[in-house]
């Protein structure tokens, strides 16, 4: 009997009734059943279920798209613009200079008038002015902020502010931003007292400083970021270009686009691209905020749940080895009794912890990702063995179970029994081994599996993930050195 | 990334059929993408791009399902085999000439077809609950549904086969 036949043997209006249940999401156990029976029994069912599949993501595609087209009137097309007659063109445009005169004018007029930041928007209620003499005061659209007076906001709040000159500024959450140093001149100074604020200067001709405790910001036009800790600040530059001094030893720097600048209180200063320069783009519809922008939206809640690496055993100083690769504000301490590292802030671009465990006992290390307030924020790293004693011992050995049969794996393999290959083309090719070992079967024979991942030596790997709840990432580490480092926030 | 960008549509409709919730499999989708972009460096030029693309794929939709806290049955993993094998024979082109000659047939689908159509499609509402809205059993609108696929079916493959004549009867 060929397929053809077999399938005619076959109800296809029960197949089709089980397959519509399926992209209805209402199959029972029992119709499940059926449907694989079906698929075990005929090759061209197989076809039929795709065929089915595909028309119904056609027909969702299209009705969806119609119906969305019918909502904004019209057949979902961009509208044609008609220009409008020759004479109502020449009235608009005079009617334009004009106006551009009478603002021309107008700005004129006003730059007698002392200097002050308005407010532009303001997004969150816990937002306040404090005065020179120090009362608090509300803030709404269209305040404006004077020499001297600082602007603060709280959780979930913005404020965004312009000076009315191409500057723009914004404020966000746990921040404060005074306008102009007590004492202090022209330019105009925007002091960052903490948090981050992204500004925007496309004004070229006014100068405007942004200062933080540790360093100033000198704008050349462009677009970029600042963030003011307790101990350090961090400028990451999107468009043109900035020149950073620190303020201890009026060391200065040049920081262009695609450069993240961090300025500790003794750090030697050079900008470094950013490590996830790829949020900067745009791809198959989703669009990445750049590293800055999306570092900043996740920094606070990390600050207070920082990433730590942490030895399940306390730390044995004679045979285990901790130390940071460089100094770097984002890895705050090494070594305690368990403690490795912890990282506070994950654009920590030539931060990194080296680990060695030579001729100790197994070392299992754990990664803590931190309680993250986005459902789609993630921590990437990368992990390297740098030299390797014992190639045979596991690197990173990840628990988890799969109640199916992995790629590549033979259905035979017996309980107890590993089963290792190097297929995993989308995790560097070779560099890592799987190696899955059968632990037990489910009451319907279905096979439970543990796995490891074994890392070969020199080779370095990613070793991220996206968590939407605290997770914890484990390597066994003996017999080598490995390199944890460029930790960045993902999104 | 022109590569990345002309098998989308493919990658849709595979995370689709195993994920059959439009706006779900549209998430996984962009989680594909952003795995395929970071991982674009380890494509081997010469190599199938698509069969390539599958395989990340597939470890995304298992990531999303058990996410979601949706066991591996023996099915998911059957749909999933299915899949991968159809999508890395099929081509690209071959959809889109499809879902062309699907937005012609539906042209011809009567006004009340087309109330069901939405209903189930557009409002992702089961069959069960279009019964109940309509007073009639579910199996009478499941038959009706199906009869209407069928309907579809034909006409894309008559528009295909031949353009100029179509099969508008059939459907409405």
């Amino acid at each position: 009997m060929n397929d053809r036949e077999r399938n005619d043997a076959v109800d296809t209006s029960d197949f089709d009734a089980l397959v519509d249940r399926y992209f209805e999401g209402t199959l029972s156990d029992t119709e499940t059943d059926r449907l694989l029976d079906a698929f075990d029994r005929s090759p061209e069912l197989k076809r039929r279920f795709m065929e089915t599949a595909d028309l119904t993501f056609d027909l969702t595609q299209q009705l969806r798209w119609d119906s969305a087209a019918k909502r904004r009137g019209g057949d979902g097309l961009p509208r044609v613009r008609r220009f409008p007659p020759f004479l109502l063109r020449f009235v608009a445009v005079a009617a334009t200079l004009v106006a551009a005169v009478a603002v021309a004018v107008l700005i004129l007029l006003q730059s007698d008038e002392e200097p002050a930041f308005r407010v532009t928007a303001v997004r969150g209620t816990d937002v306040e002015l404090s005065t020179v003499s120090g009362a608090i005061q509300s803030l709404k659209v269209d305040s404006l902020v004077r020499k001297g007076e600082a602007v603060r906001t709280g959780t979930g709040s913005e404020v965004e502010l312009s000076d009315g000159y191409g500057i723009r500024m914004q404020l966000r959450e746990h921040g404060s931003l005074r306008y102009g140093r007590a004492g202090s001149s022209a330019p105009p100074c925007m002091v960052l007292e903490s948090g981050w604020v992204n500004t925007e200067a496309t004004h070229r001709s006014r100068e405007c400083v942004l200062a933080t405790a540790l360093c100033e910001v000198r704008v050349t036009g462009t677009k970029f970021g600042v963030q003011s800790a307790a101990s350090f600040s961090r400028v990451a530059v999107t468009e043109g270009a900035v020149n950073v001094r620190r303020n201890a030893d009026m060391v200065g720097c040049s920081v262009k686009a695609g450069e993240l600048l961090t300025v500790a209180a003794t750090n030697a200063l050079g900008p470094v691209p950013w490590a996830g320069h790829e949020f900067a783009s745009s791809f198959g519809g989703v669009f990445f905020r750049d590293a800055a922008a999306n570092y900043e939206r996740n920094a606070l809640n990390v600050d207070a749940h920082p990433l730590r690496v942490l030895s399940r055993r306390p730390i044995d100083p004679k045979t285990l080895s901790v130390r940071q690769v460089s100094p770097s504000p984002s890895v705050s301490s090494v070594r305690g009794v368990d403690m490795l590292a912890v990282v506070t802030n994950l654009q920590g671009v030539g931060a990194g912890v080296l680990v060695q465990n030579l001729d100790g006992p197994d070392m299992d290390i754990l990664v803590e990702l931190p309680e993250t307030r986005s459902d789609s924020f993630g921590v990437e790293f990368k992990m390297a063995v740098q030299s390797s004693r014992i190639a045979s011992n596991a690197f990173d050995c990840t628990r988890g179970m799969y109640d199916f049969t992995p790629d590549g794996l033979p259905e035979s393999l017996l309980n107890g029994q590993t089963r290792a290959w190097h297929s995993m083309p989308e995790r560097g090719g070779t560099a890592f081994r799987m190696e899955y070992r059968r632990v037990g079967t489910l009451p319907d024979n279905r096979p439970i599996y543990e796995y490891c991942e074994r890392l070969a030596d020199g080779r370095s790997a990613d070793a991220g993930w996206v968590a939407r709840e605290p997770t914890v990432m484990e390597f066994r580490v003996k017999g080598m050195t490995i390199l944890l480092h460029e930790f960045i926030a993902i999104e | 990334m022109g590569l990345l960008s002309g098998i989308q549509p493919v990658l849709h409709r595979y995370v689709f059929a195993q994920i059959p919730d439009f706006h779900g499999a549209q998430d996984v989708l962009q989680n594909v993408c952003i795995v395929l972009w970071r991982k674009f460096g380890e494509y081997r030029e010469g190599t199938p791009f698509v069969a390539w693309a599958l395989t990340v794929a597939r470890y995304e939709v298992l990531h999303a399902k058990r996410a979601f806290a949706r066991h591996n049955s023996h099915l998911e993993q059957t749909i999933a085999d299915i899949a991968t094998e159809h999508y890395a024979k099929t081509d690209p082109q071959y959809h889109a000439e499809r879902e062309n000659a699907l937005r012609r047939c539906l042209e011809y689908v009567s006004p009340a077809n087309r109330i069901l159509l939405d209903k189930r499609y557009v409002d992702g509402k089961t069959c069960e609950t279009v019964a109940r809205e309509d007073n009639v059993s579910a199996i009478a609108v499941r038959t009706r549904l199906c009869r209407l696929r069928d309907a579809l079916r034909k006409c894309i493959d008559d528009t295909l086969h031949i353009p100029e004549a179509g099969s508008a009867a059939e459907v409405s």
